[in-house]
């Protein structure tokens, strides 16, 4: 999905540790980050849940990069990835679970 | 985890901005309010009150964006002008103070959270450690977080 770019839109790009590239869009007046896009991902748009009115259902479904994660942060039972997820298909069959166990 | 040696240095995902904190903060709690969920896009952000003298900002450019809180106080948040790394707050009603997103420390392993705040608009899968010093909405003395910070740490 490609989303026009409003003026309200402030886009910046950076490379993720994967050395991909990737575009970053954030409100041009306050700065809140909103969602960001891949070249290698064209279809799919990484959006922030938080900004979201009603974030509560968004809960994650596994975690990423726990080989940094801060030694005081507890996870719960989700499934653990050291690095990037392997692939999409986990993380959208993990959510899919959620879905189908009525869990959000 | 015991605290590092000051000063301690931070910065932005770019590089641009880099600073300096000289001493340790006064407290590091979560903060759950729905400004802090829409400004950082996650369940909630981690808050670092310091004392302004001991935040140094060492180079690059800032941008500022000032916001009302629902208390009517303005605070400016202020963030790299390339990058938009969001890295502290100037809380215009308390210009001793600022509050410092310690996310943005190149190592925040040691600023383990002492307490939460506005946790009736926590995301109902986030659970909060009782054991803390917890509040449901804004509390109405930072003190009581301070304490317990200190008590681990020593006194700021």
């Amino acid at each position: 999905m490609v989303f026009p770019q409003p003026a309200a839109l402030a886009s910046t790009q950076r490379r993720g540790d994967s050395g991909r590239i990737v575009r970053q869009f954030a409100c041009a007046q306050c700065g809140t980050r909103l969602w960001h896009e891949a070249d290698h991902t064209p279809d799919t748009v990484i959006l922030r849940a938080g900004t979201l009115d009603e974030p509560g259902w968004a809960r994650p479904a596994v975690h990423s990069w726990t080989r940094s994660r801060l030694p005081w942060v507890d996870l719960g039972d989700e499934p653990q990835f050291a690095g990037a997820v392997p692939s999409r298909d986990v993380l959208y069959d993990a959510w899919r679970a959620w879905l189908d166990a009525g869990e959000t | 985890m015991p605290l590092p040696k000051f000063p301690q240095q931070g910065g932005c995902h770019c590089g641009a901005v880099r600073y300096e904190l000289t001493a340790p903060p006064l407290g590091v709690y979560n903060c759950h309010c729905a400004d802090c969920q829409k400004m950082s896009g996650a369940a909630y952000a981690m808050s670092m009150p310091v004392r302004t003298e001991t935040l140094v900002q060492l180079s690059g450019e800032v941008s500022i964006f000032e916001k009302v809180a629902d208390s009517g106080r303005r605070v400016q948040m202020v963030s790299c002008a390339k990058c938009g790394t969001r890295m502290w707050n100037v809380p215009l009603s308390s210009p001793e103070m600022r509050t410092l997103r310690p996310g943005t420390l190149d190592d925040f392993s040691w600023a383990e959270p002492v307490g939460n705040i506005w946790t009736k608009s926590r995301m109902p899968w986030i659970e909060i450690d009782a054991a803390l010093v917890n509040y449901e909405g804004q509390p109405p003395s930072r003190e009581p977080l301070y304490a317990a910070w200190s008590a681990k740490h020593g006194e700021a």
